[in-house]
């Protein structure tokens, strides 16, 4: 009986023991599982950012591309009709109204050249900075009657130039949205942070959002999305009660601080 | 004692050579902690030749002081390869915490309780439950870790899972054997049996873990 009593009690540790490996071994082996699952999420999501950054970069291409060739370009051919034409021996009247004309052909085209450089690099946000560039949007919004727009402020910090130029395009994106899509007649902005964070809310009272997957997915969200990765920053969706659309978001204010 | 057990003893104590010579051809490519575990092992077979000399060559069959040391070497080269592998700060505590307190224990054990003509049925026992400690908390950490463990490039794993599995079999033999069971010739002859396999299959893991090209 002694016999048995120890080999069941020496079997039965040997045992446990060894459980206790296998338990191990297919624990290890989930947890593998799962961060190689979780590393492959991250890969796709990557690249699906990267997808609609270089999506937005050809769209902005072709745009830009349009609006030379169709306006600038036109202009200038049409000028220099105008110029061809004027020459010494025509009278005096009809050699003011071709010049006058000309002159204001080379006017719009010199408008033209200015609002496409401008939409390349804005020269409000160069020389006044993020708060005075969103305010600037904020009010030639407000001013075409269409919309009213609410911008507040009271961050003071230094930012990053190119997380600056990230910010701008964020939030000119989100207005660009809000005009397009959401039906809004009002959007408020929040601008707010510390030397290191800078944290941006906007919220409007359009349609809302259909479901969160829907927005995430869509080409300016997707852009959002990849210039707050590039800031290791991150934004979330929140819950408005009486429709409309709002969201909060962060990011370092330069690569030190991220 | 039979004479069947005498002969699968001698090759339970023998398959030691099978690491040690492992450890001695390889124990340039090996790692830090693939090294102590080398040590380990010549540490086991000087233990073994030194006993059955004195066995075959002197004809003096008690080699129980050897043990008495043994267990006591062995312990500090466990601990240091458990202390080089684990991380966190309170592991290392008990580690540290636990080296002190059973080397005051076994030398106490030594002194007051089972002197040198008796097995330290005591201080094995206590270095059973140790190691198992050491293997699970090995086990805890490796699972907490946010490196992954490949087993077929880590050596460490190996040996932990063999000190597991024998200390777990050995603990509950020298615990009841030894202690409750008194002169029972047959039931120490039959745990001893089952504890030279236990043996066989550690030495089996020993060899493993030196056979593993590790990661540096």
């Amino acid at each position: 009986m002694d016999e048995y009593w120890l080999f069941f009690g020496m079997l039965a540790m040997f045992l446990l023991a060894l459980g206790l490996v296998l338990f191990f071994l297919t624990y290890q082996r989930r947890i593998l599982r799962q961060q190689r699952e979780y590393q492959q999420k991250e890969a796709e999501y990557q690249q699906q950012l990267m997808r609609a950054n270089l999506l937005s970069q050809e769209k902005e291409r072709n745009r830009i591309g349009k609006d030379l060739h169709d306006g600038v370009g036109a202009m200038l051919s049409t000028s220099k009709l105008y110029f061809r034409h004027l020459r010494q021996d025509v009278d005096s009247e009809k050699f003011d109204a071709l010049k006058k004309k000309a002159m204001n052909l080379l006017e719009e085209t010199m408008n033209s050249v200015r609002r496409v450089s401008h939409d390349l690099k804005p020269v409000v946000l160069e020389r006044l900075g993020l708060v005075e560039a969103i305010a600037n949007m904020a009010d030639q919004l407000s001013e075409s009657g269409v919309i009213k727009v609410c911008f507040k402020s009271n961050w003071v910090g230094q930012i990053d130039k190119e997380f600056e130029l990230n910010w701008f395009r964020i939030v000119q994106e989100l207005l660009s949205n809000g005009l397009k899509h959401s039906g809004a007649n009002e959007i408020f902005m929040e601008l707010d942070g510390t030397d290191e964070q800078i944290q941006f809310q906007y919220t409007d009272n359009g349609v809302g959002l259909q479901s969160k997957s829907e927005a995430s997915a869509g080409l300016g969200m997707q852009n959002i999305a990849s210039r707050l990765n590039l800031m290791q920053g991150e934004f979330e969706f929140q819950e408005k009660h009486n429709g409309g659309f709002a969201i909060k978001m962060h990011s370092a204010t330069g690569p030190d601080n991220a | 004692m039979s004479e069947n057990y005498l002969i699968f003893a001698k090759i339970s104590q023998a398959s030691i050579l099978i690491p040690c010579f492992l450890a001695l051809f390889r124990f340039k490519t090996l790692t830090s902690e693939q090294r102590l575990i080398a040590m380990l092992v010549w540490i086991s077979s000087i233990t073994e030749i030194a006993a059955r000399i004195k066995i075959d060559f002197y004809e003096d069959p008690n080699t129980i002081p050897l043990y008495h040391v043994y267990v006591i070497v062995s312990f500090i080269v466990i601990n240091k390869i458990f202390r080089l592998v684990l991380a966190s700060k309170l592991e290392l505590l008990v580690i540290d915490l636990s080296l002190f307190m059973f080397l005051v224990f076994a030398i106490m054990n030594t002194i007051l309780w089972q002197p040198l003509s008796q097995l330290n049925s005591n201080a094995i026992v206590v270095s059973n439950l140790t190691y198992i400690l050491y293997a699970v908390l090995y086990f805890r950490s490796s699972l907490s870790s946010d490196q992954s463990l490949n087993i077929n490039k880590n050596p460490i794993f190996w040996f932990n899972t063999g000190v597991l599995l024998y200390n777990s079999g050995a603990f509950f033999l020298f615990l009841i054997l030894y202690n409750y069971l008194g002169d029972n010739r047959e039931l120490l002859t039959a745990g001893l049996t089952l504890n030279q396999l236990f043996n066989l299959l550690l030495n089996g893991f020993y060899s493993k873990s030196l056979i593993i090209q590790a990661r540096r």
